[in-house]
């Protein structure tokens, strides 16, 4: 299934070529959870303070995704 | 400083003062310590060199809590353009420049210089919260205005934070619509050229508000409150209402605290008062709180006592670091209750205890009972 990603601070910066506007649209298996979705990304889960799904803030990195999910992927930040 | 006549500070320069050292290796070991834990910490090693504080534009949309339209709402559909990945973005294409100490020798090196259009220096030093509440706040998505914007009250002499909240509550008012950019740079050259719109709006947010007759004015103790709508952050939220300092969130931001969700009601008095000591006892070291991050590792405290027991001698542990922080968070209270304030003061605008915030729908729903319990500090 596909699901769609955004990546903020400096996993954004990880990613050369991210566009902004679209993110990326990444391809894994049905029943993948969000820990799933960030081995498959290359992104150490320790790293990830906080998850966007579909408008809503989650820390539970066992949330099972769906075709079409927008995550929205965070790293640690503090301010400021 | 102005109202008081001051016109000028003239700093001789005869080299660094000399620093009396009890221990001065101790010191200088415990230093390196603490600073290879600054660098260690994703925050103040990685995000902040890189991003800066404007980092935080996407995080805190994301949050449900960025100003937007006078706090009417905490989503703004244009962050990504104000955002500090676009504005990384820009640098690198017009030769500004990230990761710029804002002191010598600091570690972290979260500032900037902002360069225009054609490559020259239009402003320095541009930082979340004057891009959120220029920004966002005033519903402008366009950089460029809002770097002219910090330009301009850096030239004159303005606070960005409150010059925001005061065009926001004027477009509210209608002298403006929200997300005019133009209209915006218009109401800063009348605060310069000194017209009576201008000199209202030099007396502040709450005298412009008031002025204006707007309902909705976002200040507490007169201080207009930060770039994070206290709805749906609500530790910062206790700290705007009780904290010393008015609507500050550097005495005690809780953008960072994983004990508690951040629009949940409970447990905020307890993380807000935590936050206050710690930004208090770190306001009297007089360290960047940006440095205070990696704290939350118990080991870099250590260094922290170890350079205290090198700069001024003695034992210290955390209990004794730490009452810096309370004596101040006393005396301050003790300081504003004499100068006339009262409990009645430690409280949010009327306004965000009623108005839902969307998008997460919440009120500010921690009672002044509540609110009493935070900071429960006495002077001896």
């Amino acid at each position: 299934m596909d699901v769609n990603v955004k990546l903020y601070s400096v996993f954004r910066l990880e990613y050369p070529d991210y566009d902004a506007e679209k993110g990326l649209r990444v391809n894994i298996e049905e029943e993948s959870t969000i820990l799933d979705l960030l081995i498959a990304l290359g992104i150490e889960q320790q790293r990830v303070a906080m998850v966007n799904l579909n408008g809503e803030i989650t820390q539970d990195k066992s949330v099972v995704l769906k075709e079409g999910d927008l995550v929205q992927v965070f790293p640690f930040f503090g301010g400021g | 400083m102005g109202s008081k006549g001051l016109k000028a500070v003239v700093l001789e320069e005869s080299g660094p003062p000399e620093i009396p050292y009890h221990e001065k290796e101790l010191f200088n070991t415990a230093n390196k310590n603490y600073i290879a834990g600054i660098k260690a910490h994703p925050v103040s090693g990685e995000a902040m060199p890189a991003l800066g504080t404007a980092v935080l534009i996407n995080i805190v949309n994301a949050l449900g809590a960025l100003p937007t339209n006078n706090f009417s709402a905490g989503n703004f559909g244009d962050a990504e353009k104000i955002s500090g990945e676009n504005l990384a973005k820009i640098q690198g294409e017009r030769g500004g420049k990230e990761n710029q100490p804002c002191q010598p020798g600091c570690p972290i090196s979260c500032s900037n210089i902002y360069h225009d259009e054609n490559g020259r220096h239009l402003t320095s030093g541009f930082e979340y919260e004057t891009i959120a509440l220029n920004g966002s706040n005033c519903g402008i998505n366009d950089l460029d205005t809002i770097a002219m914007i910090d330009r301009m009250c850096d030239d004159f002499g303005l606070d960005t934070m409150e010059t925001g909240t005061t065009i926001a509550v004027c477009m509210e008012a209608g002298k403006a619509k929200f997300g005019d950019g133009k209209a915006a740079l218009g109401l800063v050259e009348e605060m310069i050229e000194g017209t009576e719109l201008g000199k209202i709006m030099g007396n502040g947010t709450v005298f412009a508000g008031t002025k204006l007759g707007v309902k909705r004015i976002p200040v507490v103790k007169g201080q207009s409150i930060a770039a994070y709508d206290p709805r749906a952050l609500k530790g910062t939220g206790v700290t705007y209402a009780t904290s010393p300092m008015g609507a500050d969130h550097t005495a005690g931001n809780s953008i960072l605290e994983q004990s508690v969700t951040p629009t949940q009601k409970e447990g905020q008095v307890q993380v807000s008062t935590n936050l206050q000591v710690g930004m208090a006892t770190f306001d009297n070291l007089g360290m960047c709180i940006f440095s205070g991050f990696c704290t939350e590792d118990p080991a870099n405290i250590g260094y922290l006592l170890e350079m205290m027991s090198g700069r001024y001698g003695g034992e210290w542990d955390p209990d004794r670091l730490f009452t810096l922080g309370i004596k101040t968070l006393a005396l301050e209270k003790s300081f504003n209750s004499k100068a006339g304030f009262t409990e009645k003061d430690d409280a949010l605008p009327e306004f965000m205890y009623r108005e839902k915030l969307p998008p997460t729908g919440s009120v500010f729903d921690i009672g002044p009972e509540k609110l009493a319990e935070a900071v429960p500090f006495k002077e001896d």
